[in-house]
């Protein structure tokens, strides 16, 4: 029994970061209809800047996780607008932002790799005061990490829903033509969602890496499991991003615990052909 | 039609554009060290993997040869015959892709004049593809490979000196049951391939022993989110110890977990994590309570015969002032130094530069060199290297002596230095 | 002149469709495009919105070249377009869709709300529906927030893509009402239609597009008298 607690609160945590990916990716490919590849590595990019900004600058750790999320967002708006936003001129096919986000891949880990070495890098103790209630081990970090998320999360619908800012990212989702018609600058609209969602996943980055070590490869199964996860919910869905990535939390932590830990990503990509055959644009999708 | 072509076009440019700026960004490929002067060259060709994951292991290789190289450069090369010879050595990125390496090693063969007759292969997928060619291409090579498997090819040219994965598995598997005691044991690994061949081995002996395994859990632990789903399994079968093969900073993040999450078993660790790396990451605080770990010893740490203690320190300070405090040490980057001087010496014994088979044969007799740090070190007749290692066990942040991991420590070279 | 097109081409792709096209309005006039499907109306339009930009020719409104700015900087010197197929945004509520209308104008909060009660008082089923999705309304009640949206702009020029399309003859009627109404208090209105008995009813010039270009164009009571026109648009 208190396993089954441990583990279910063990998939709430990650369930927390992967929504947080998974809301930057699906409002890109909502938005802006490119798959972004690159967001594990703008994942990857945030653990550096919040460990750089953390062992360098000696700051306070949440902090540092503003900073990260501010400094990702120009760096994702920059990004966006050197590269995306000129692959999407009047030459461009649907190839175009599939290849610049596989060129970012190359370039974004061969620059964290001249910059910070090939050596991972961890934070060190952060709020690892512990609570133990029924048999279960839970440490501050990862009671702030889904408290984060969740304010996080509801800060975007607030965003999203009740100012003209945020309504006009929803317009453009909605019908990008008709956003154009009522004076949005729907290419500007595309810069600040790509600048938020290379945020957010930065953020998340941030959140997990008093938790795990910083590295090259911490991004591949971010970008993975984000793609899952919104295929999931439905492409360009925001709730299905945020219920897409608890399920998957729950499901590797559930599987990890209780079935195998060696072939757990099969379990995920088992259940998300399952949800697929029964709802094939996903559980919010559109029709 | 004429869109398509357009499109095409762009997808090019995009592709050109791309990989100009990864090109600009890459660790650069060729390193040259010597200018010379009247003297001679020799080259000597290294591949390793310089991108990616592997890619601090190649950069330690690297490191290891480079220093051996600027230190008998500067001391005047090699004389061979009268005449002396500047190392030039040139290293590429294999990408740890067979193909590419295969490449870069063929380009250089052809472009490198005088023509190369050492090479140094960091990555053991592209080892094997080049070891069917090198006695033709009179070329020696070391592979840098856990199999021994590789050696047993008669090839007359090849080195390989790293210690096989399953020996020490077999040494940790018997410390594990005989010296600490505990029977009831969890794997805990990484899920390539390296890794798999120290599990099944260490699972093995354990097993051949007594020990009852519980379970045995692959887990990608570099890019992996998090360790507790692994963790919660693990500890929930109560074992006595954990078995892992891990980068330290991996290892240090589970023990730390792991407690957090009330586990009071030991830990035992593989050949890739030392226990000294292990002690330096833990806080101070919480070495107190981190309870009973064993892993392979450093060399500063490992019971040494008298004189080398110190020889090691100088040594790695010669070291850490190069290429700074933080880099660690060990025989990633000793094996390439101490082979770069057997390469020396061999060609000075042999009068020449360009005669593979002599020089090959003449480096097994010009081991342990004296410049060298690693005591328990010769090259057999097959190619293979052999050591002797260490393991040290460490109670709550407390040193326990280093007892024989695998190897016969009596091999040792009598020095007095 | 309000707005002055000058031999406009547009291209989608290779494919020309909008061949020397020259169209004006004046201030206070209702004029509408008529053809039939593929004729170039809503690509003239587009064109019009800065949705899509000409190849050669030029857009003046207010004296002003617009023909390389950008929609939104269009949209904000006056001119709105109901788009084909309304374009609503069918997830969002009455209320949001009328309030993006406004978007050029979302410092004015005051200027909106009278405003939206102004589009209110002329329908009045919107404000009943305020608080539905725009996707649940029937084909005449999303026309009706189509045109609310498109004047919740402040437009100088209203331009409409097909507002009787898939819609019954006497809501038809009701909004062509509207729209007239609208126009005799000097709003300056465009309709592309395919229904020319209706428009030519109740616009003061119109033009026939044909194949990308114009074929005739004249005094919308002559327009209701050619032959051709009657024979190819009215069916008589």
């Amino acid at each position: 029994m208190s396993m089954l607690l441990q583990t279910t609160i063990n998939g709430i945590v990650i369930g927390s970061a992967f929504s947080l990916v998974a809301l930057g990716l699906t409002m890109i490919w909502g938005i802006m209809h490119i798959s972004n590849f690159a967001h594990g590595s703008f994942y990857m990019i945030g653990g550096y800047v919040i460990w750089t900004i953390i062992t360098l600058l000696g700051v306070d750790f949440w902090l540092a996780i503003l900073i990260t999320a501010v400094v990702m967002a120009i760096f994702g708006a920059i990004v966006e607008r050197l590269t995306f936003r000129p692959a999407e001129g009047p030459f461009s096919t649907p190839l175009s932002s599939l290849i610049v986000s596989i060129g970012l891949i190359m370039i974004f880990n061969n620059s964290v790799l001249a910059i910070w070495g090939a050596r991972p890098e961890t934070l060190g103790a952060i709020n690892i005061q512990e609570f133990h209630f029924l048999n279960v081990t839970v440490t501050l970090q990862r009671v702030l990490i889904v408290v984060a998320a969740v304010i996080l999360i509801a800060l975007l619908q607030f965003f999203l829903k009740r100012t003209t800012l945020g309504m006009s990212i929803e317009a453009t989702a909605q019908n990008a033509e008709s956003a154009r018609l009522m004076g949005i600058n729907t290419s500007r609209v595309g810069s600040i969602v790509f600048a938020m969602g290379v945020s957010l996943a930065a953020i998340a980055a941030g959140l997990m890496a008093p938790l795990t070590n910083i590295n090259i490869g911490m991004g591949d199964h971010m970008t993975t499991y984000g793609f899952v996860i919104i295929i999931l919910g439905g492409m360009g869905s925001i709730p299905g991003a945020i219920i897409g990535g608890f399920i998957l939390g729950l499901i590797s932590s559930l599987s990890a615990t209780y079935l195998t830990a060696n072939y757990y990503e099969v379990i995920v990509f088992g259940v998300l052909i399952l949800i697929l055959a029964i709802k094939p644009t996903g559980l919010f999708g559109a029709k | 039609m004429k869109k398509l072509d357009k499109g095409l076009w762009m997808t090019a440019l995009t592709l050109v554009v791309a990989i100009t700026f990864l090109a600009g960004c890459a660790p650069s490929g060729g390193t040259t060290t010597s200018t010379a002067e009247q003297p001679g060259v020799v080259n000597i060709i290294m591949t390793v993997p310089l991108s990616g994951m592997l890619a601090s292991f190649g950069q330690e290789q690297q490191e290891g040869m480079q220093m051996a190289v600027d230190e008998i450069n500067a001391a005047g090369g090699v004389k061979v015959a009268g005449k002396n010879y500047l190392i030039k050595l040139t290293v590429m990125d294999d990408e740890f892709d067979a193909s590419k390496g295969e490449d870069e090693v063929d380009m250089m063969l052809e472009k490198l004049t005088p023509k190369p007759v050492f090479y140094w292969c960091g990555s053991d997928v592209v080892g094997k593809v080049i070891m069917d060619e090198n006695e033709k291409e009179n070329l020696i090579m070391e592979i840098v490979s856990s199999d021994k498997a590789v050696v047993s090819t008669g090839n007359k040219l090849l080195i390989r000196l790293e210690s096989d994965t399953r020996d020490v598995a077999k040494g940790f598997a018997n410390i594990t049951y005989d010296d600490m005691g505990c029977k009831k044991a969890i794997m805990l690994c990484g899920d390539d391939s390296a890794s798999g061949l120290y599990r099944d081995q260490w699972i093995e002996t354990y097993k051949s022993k007594g020990g009852q395994l519980l379970d045995s859990i692959d887990v990608d632990l570099f890019s992996t989110t998090d360790f507790y789903p692994f963790l919660t399994k693990a500890i929930a079968e109560n074992p006595d110890v954990i078995s892992t093969f891990a980068s330290a900073d991996s290892l240090v993040l589970m023990m730390t977990q792991a407690q957090q999450l009330g586990y009071k078993g030991k830990w035992v660790f593989g050949d890739v994590t030392e226990v000294g790396e292990v002690l330096h990451l833990i806080p101070a605080k919480a070495m107190q309570t981190m309870g009973t770990f064993c892993g392979v010893a450093a060399y500063e740490t490992a019971t040494l015969p008298e004189g080398q203690q110190t020889r090691f320190r100088a040594h790695i300070k010669k070291f850490h002032d190069k290429y700074g405090a933080d880099k660690l040490w060990g025989s990633i980057v000793t094996n390439p130094y101490e082979l770069c001087y057997a390469f020396k010496y061999a060609m000075e014994k042999t009068g020449t530069t360009t005669d593979a088979y002599a020089i090959r044969a003449a480096m097994a007799d010009a081991v342990p060199v004296p410049e060298g740090v690693y005591p328990f070190y010769k090259i057999n007749p097959d190619g293979s290297g052999e050591y002797c290692e260490f393991a040290n066990i460490c109670t709550n942040g407390v040193m326990g002596n280093s007892m024989v991991l695998y190897g016969d420590p009596s091999i040792a070279p009598k020095t007095s230095e | 002149m309000l707005l002055e097109v000058v031999n406009i081409d547009t291209y989608y792709g290779d494919a020309q469709a909008l061949k020397g096209v020259s169209f004006n309005v004046a201030n206070s006039e209702l004029v509408t495009i008529l053809g039939a499907n593929g004729m170039g109306k809503t690509t003239l339009l587009k064109t019009i919105t800065g949705l899509l930009k000409p190849k050669a020719g030029t857009i003046k409104f207010y004296e002003i070249n617009i023909e390389r700015m950008s929609t939104y900087d269009i949209v904000a010197a006056g001119v709105s377009l109901a788009p084909e197929g309304r374009g609503l945004f069918a997830e969002m509520s009455v209320l949001k869709n009328l309030l993006l209308g406004a978007y050029v104008h979302r410092d004015d909060k005051l200027g909106n709300k009278e405003m939206m009660d102004n589009v209110f008082e002329l329908f009045p089923i919107l404000k009943e529906r305020q608080h539905q999705a725009a996707g649940t309304l029937s084909g005449g009640e999303a026309q009706m927030l189509a045109i609310g949206r498109a004047l919740m702009a402040r437009p100088k020029l209203l331009m409409l893509d097909e507002p009787s399309v898939g819609l019954a003859p006497q809501i038809v009627a009701h909004i062509f009402n509207i729209i007239k109404d609208l126009n005799n208090r000097g709003m300056t209105i465009v309709v592309a239609e395919q229904n020319a008995a209706m428009a030519l009813s109740i616009a003061h010039r119109g033009y026939v597009l044909e194949t990308g270009e114009v074929s005739i164009t004249g005094e919308a009571k002559a327009l209701l008298n050619d032959d051709r026109v009657k024979r190819v648009y009215i069916g008589a």
